[in-house]
């Protein structure tokens, strides 16, 4: 037989590999595991409303319950803010550069609904960036 | 002679380049040839793949080098003569080993053939080493 | 032996006395612009003495600051009023602490700011305003620009000084006094790792584990570049490729020649298909493929030269939107893998890869070659296993015959030749920088395809200048095609172009094309002509002397892209450092590190700059003369031929100095 140096066990292993490497596209599906689960923690990313505003814009919380928002800044300057008569001071992030996170803790103390919104100018749509908490 | 297949250029490669160097005293049959089945086998391969010929013969001849370097425990040959020897007759063997199957000779007796002639050249050649010392 | 360590001893000492030359000037120079010495580091000072200070107004809006260029005179007292008039925007000036936010619609001032350094310093925007955000640069010139004139000055007097070198000393084997001849058997001589770097080259698995890693950071800038965050450079896949991946392949050139072509993943999968092995080598050689013949027409870099034209006119939407850079590189490896089924060999890699033409044309500059160490055993041998394959490899996939290879520009080092060979005549050799360069000028006669991406890749150094660190926003913007978002594969319908971005883009496009491949090579061809004139030849044609000498813009062009990678990876080196941290941007971070955005020392950046531009000055006004040596025959010819072209380079030189300097 001519000896060549292909040895099928390599081959199998090194197909094997190579498939693996498809696992990539499932990295995103981490996501949850890396940002941690917290229930009363809730990650917001926030882009320009032309690339979808905040990634959460229906959001249900418990009444009474301390809430933190996590907001990440995906690609602008952006803010979180919920001016409402009902809560006790107005929520401000102040600006989240992009690529930084800015984190807000809340108490709902009354049912309804709240409107969340970005503070900072990010772009011509900016005043449609915006999303709702229902408080049950 | 249709199906003959010369291998006297061939033994006289091997004499030179393949049986001389390697360290075993005592050399088997299989040893002898064993490049040369292992060359046949790759031969009967390639015609059932359907490569083309001329092509594949060309191969053959390094495919014959690189067999005798492994037998006799060589990476690498630092002799151009010896590879170009091997490759040359290789080359030239595995073009009537080709012919000889597609004319319809069976592997086995292609095998048997050069097996015997070659054996027959090793046992001569070394007989007369012998009495010439 | 003892000539030829002689010889080496000789070579280092000549690199260390051109390597103090080219830096000692300069060291001085810097201490003697920068005044004070103690305050090399620190360009300019907060002033907190009362007096008079200038007011500067100055609007940010995406990605631009107006005015762009900014004159200040040395030693004033300065107050920038800066208004944003869209969103958030940051304020840094190069070499300076000075970093402030500008809120969207508002005025800040900065300063009062005492400026003691003359010279050209960048105000960048320091807080992600969008995908061109990294490109948001103003100029800040601090007069008189004593920098700007002892750059001129150095180039000036770098040639003078190279021309000077040739007309005296100047011989065919030299280059700025090296033995270009010299060359190293890396695999026999060089103890330890000479041998190891032999048995792993001859391992068969070498390929394959080297393209594996490569395989999954391409899938992971797919899924980047698919599903990750729309702006730039929080995004893997550009981050890394266009920062990290890119600056390192200039480098790369030189020390390994084409060592990213034997880790492409690009054609690997087609390259596998065909084989039927990942590994190994088949009993049977049949390829899994078409079998087909290249044309001979596409034999050549033409489709690879424009190609990367074509890219580089996309260039400020494939470096700012992952998703268009997610999708050349599925077209490329789409079509790696689909040109390797028709045609079982790398011609995609040779013939139509945009970053193969490229690196192929300048790896004839590395000190890096695979070669026979002698082509007449070569020659001897009829077996030629190195292009017909042997049981240990396969036959040449770059289709060479590499016994005989005279050039680096098609070999892709996939080392197969090293498996092959039976006669141990294949190695790695360390060399002298363009060793063959002048004898493949003169042989490579009525192929203009290499000369034309000479002239591309030197156009396209400058263009990329002053579109990623220049202070025109309208070349920007017309390349940009007046777009200001980022896009993944969600948000692709936000890159539709309107009409007069297209228009826009037409402008950047007829621009860039007219001057690489018209304008540039016109005015090659017109000092070719004058050089020929000055030569008093007649039996040689213009366009020998035009195609040959356009190989000098080789070791030149890359010198240049050399130093445009140091300033992209030291503005921006906190890009890609992340982006291994967070790959997607999603906030993540993977590896628990998170580095602001801050240049290293980018007040110094045109100091790095310069010697590179120097040494790329000297290189092609030497070569020039080689060359000329070969075609005349004769000193004097030679000189005053080479005496031409040098008013060429030193004017392209100069240009380059004007940009950064």
């Amino acid at each position: 037989m001519v000896k060549t140096s292909s040895k099928l066990r390599w081959e199998v292993i090194a197909g094997v590999l190579v498939l693996l490497t498809l696992a990539m596209f499932l990295v995103p599906r981490l996501d949850g595991m890396v940002m941690g689960n917290d229930t009363n923690t809730i990650l917001i990313r926030a882009s320009i409303k032309e690339a979808g505003g905040f990634d959460k814009r229906s959001i249900e919380v418990n009444a009474g319950e301390k809430i933190t928002f996590d907001i990440y800044s995906m690609d602008m300057t952006h803010s979180f803010i919920i001016n409402d008569d009902r809560l006790e001071s107005d929520v401000d992030t102040g600006p989240i550069h992009t690529g930084e996170h800015g984190t807000v803790e809340v108490v709902f103390d009354e049912p309804g609904e709240y409107i969340f919104r970005c503070g900072v100018y990010c772009s011509d749509l900016h005043g449609a960036m915006t999303g709702k908490i229902t408080v049950l | 002679m249709k199906g003959n297949i010369s291998i006297l250029n061939i033994s006289g490669a091997f004499e030179k380049y393949y049986w001389s160097e390697i360290d075993e005293k005592v050399i088997s049959k299989h040893v002898v040839s064993e490049p040369l089945i292992d060359l046949i086998d790759h031969i009967d391969k390639a015609i059932n793949a359907g490569l083309e010929k001329r092509g594949e013969c060309a191969y053959s001849g390094s495919v014959l080098l690189s067999l005798v370097l492994e037998g006799t425990g060589r990476k690498y040959s630092y002799n151009i003569d010896e590879t170009n020897d091997l490759y040359k007759e290789g080359k030239a063997l595995a073009g009537d080993v080709w012919d000889a199957l597609v004319d319809g000779l069976s592997l086995v007796r292609i095998k048997k053939q050069v097996i015997g002639s070659l054996w027959n050249d090793y046992l001569r050649r070394n007989q007369k080493k012998r009495s010439g010392e | 032996m003892a000539k030829i360590n002689k010889f080496r001893r000789g070579n280092i000492i000549f690199i260390l006395i051109i390597l103090m030359l080219l830096l000692a000037p300069l060291g001085i120079s810097y201490f003697i612009i920068s005044g004070q010495a103690q305050k090399v580091l620190r360009a300019f000072e907060l002033s907190d003495e009362d007096g008079e200070a200038r007011v500067i107004e100055i609007t940010a809006s995406q990605f631009q600051f107006n005015p762009n260029v900014i004159h200040v005179d040395l030693g004033e007292k300065i107050i920038f009023r800066v208004t944003s008039t869209d969103v958030m925007h940051g304020f840094y000036i190069d070499g300076k602490d000075v970093f402030a936010e500008v809120p969207p619609g508002e005025t800040v001032e900065i300063g009062p700011l005492q400026f003691n350094q003359p010279g050209k310093f960048k105000i960048r925007c320091a807080i992600t305003c969008g995908p061109l955000h990294p490109f948001m640069i103003a100029d800040l010139i601090v007069e008189p620009d004593y920098t700007l004139f002892v750059f001129v000055a150095l180039t000036v007097l770098t040639a003078i000084t190279v021309l000077l070198y040739v007309k005296t000393k100047g011989r065919e084997d030299r280059i700025l006094g090296i033995n270009r001849k010299v060359k190293i058997d890396v695999l026999k001589r060089v103890r330890i790792i000479g041998p190891l770097l032999k048995r792993v080259l001859q391992w068969r698995g070498i390929h394959f584990v080297l393209i594996l890693p490569n395989l999954l950071f391409f899938m992971l800038i797919f899924a980047t570049g698919f599903f990750g965050n729309p702006t730039g450079n929080k995004n893997f896949s550009i981050a890394v490729v266009w920062i990290l991946w890119f600056a390192l392949i200039e480098f790369m050139i030189i020390f390994a020649s084409r060592t990213w072509c034997t880790m492409c993943p690009l054609p690997a999968v087609g390259e596998w298909i065909a084989r039927r092995r990942f590994i190994g080598v088949h009993n049977v050689r049949k390829w899994f493929s078409l079998n087909k013949k290249w044309p001979k027409s596409l034999d050549n870099m033409w489709i690879g030269a424009l190609s990367f034209l074509v890219m580089s006119l996309m260039i400020l939407w494939l470096v700012t939107r992952p998703v268009v850079s997610a999708i050349l590189f599925l077209i490329l490896i789409v079509m790696g893998t689909v040109l390797y089924l028709i045609v079982p060999a790398r011609h995609f890699c040779r013939s139509i890869c945009p970053a193969g033409a490229y690196i192929g044309y300048h790896s004839n500059e590395s000190i890096f070659e695979v070669r026979s160490r002698s082509k007449a055993i070569c020659d001897a041998h009829p077996g030629k296993e190195c292009i017909r394959g042997s049981p240990k490899g396969y036959g040449c996939p770059w289709k060479l015959y590499p016994g005989g290879n005279q050039e680096n520009t098609y070999c892709g080092q996939c080392y197969e030749c090293l498996k092959n060979c039976p006669l141990d005549n294949m190695t790695i050799k360390a060399r002298m920088i363009g060793e063959d360069l002048p004898e493949k000028a003169i042989r490579t006669k009525n192929n203009y395809d290499e000369s034309w991406m000479g002239f591309i890749r030197f156009s396209l150094v400058i263009f990329y200048t002053l579109a990623f660190f220049g202070p025109y926003w309208f070349l920007k913007d017309w390349g940009n095609m007046g777009n200001a978002y980022g896009a993944n594969l969600a948000s692709i319908n936000l890159l539709t172009p309107t009409m007069g971005g297209f228009q826009k883009w037409l402008n950047w496009a007829l621009l860039v094309s007219f001057v690489a491949l018209i304008a540039f090579p016109a005015i090659f061809y017109g000092f070719s002509w004058l050089a020929r004139k000055a030569a008093k030849v007649k039996d040689i044609p213009t366009k020998d002397m035009f195609g040959a000498y356009s190989y000098v813009l080789a070791p030149f062009g890359l010198t240049l892209w050399i130093g445009f990678a140091i300033t992209l990876i030291l503005v921006n080196w906190a890009y890609p450092v992340n982006a291994f941290s967070d790959p997607f941007g999603w906030g993540w971070n993977l590896f628990g590190f998170k580095f602001d955005w801050y240049p290293i020392f980018p007040h110094l950046i045109p100091f790095i700059q310069l010697p590179l531009i120097l040494l790329g000055l000297a290189l092609a006004i030497n070569f020039t003369y080689i060359i000329s040596l070969k075609f005349f025959n004769g000193r004097k010819p030679a000189f005053r031929s080479t005496a031409v072209m040098t008013v060429l380079y030193t004017g392209s030189a100069l240009l380059f100095v004007y940009l950064i300097g």
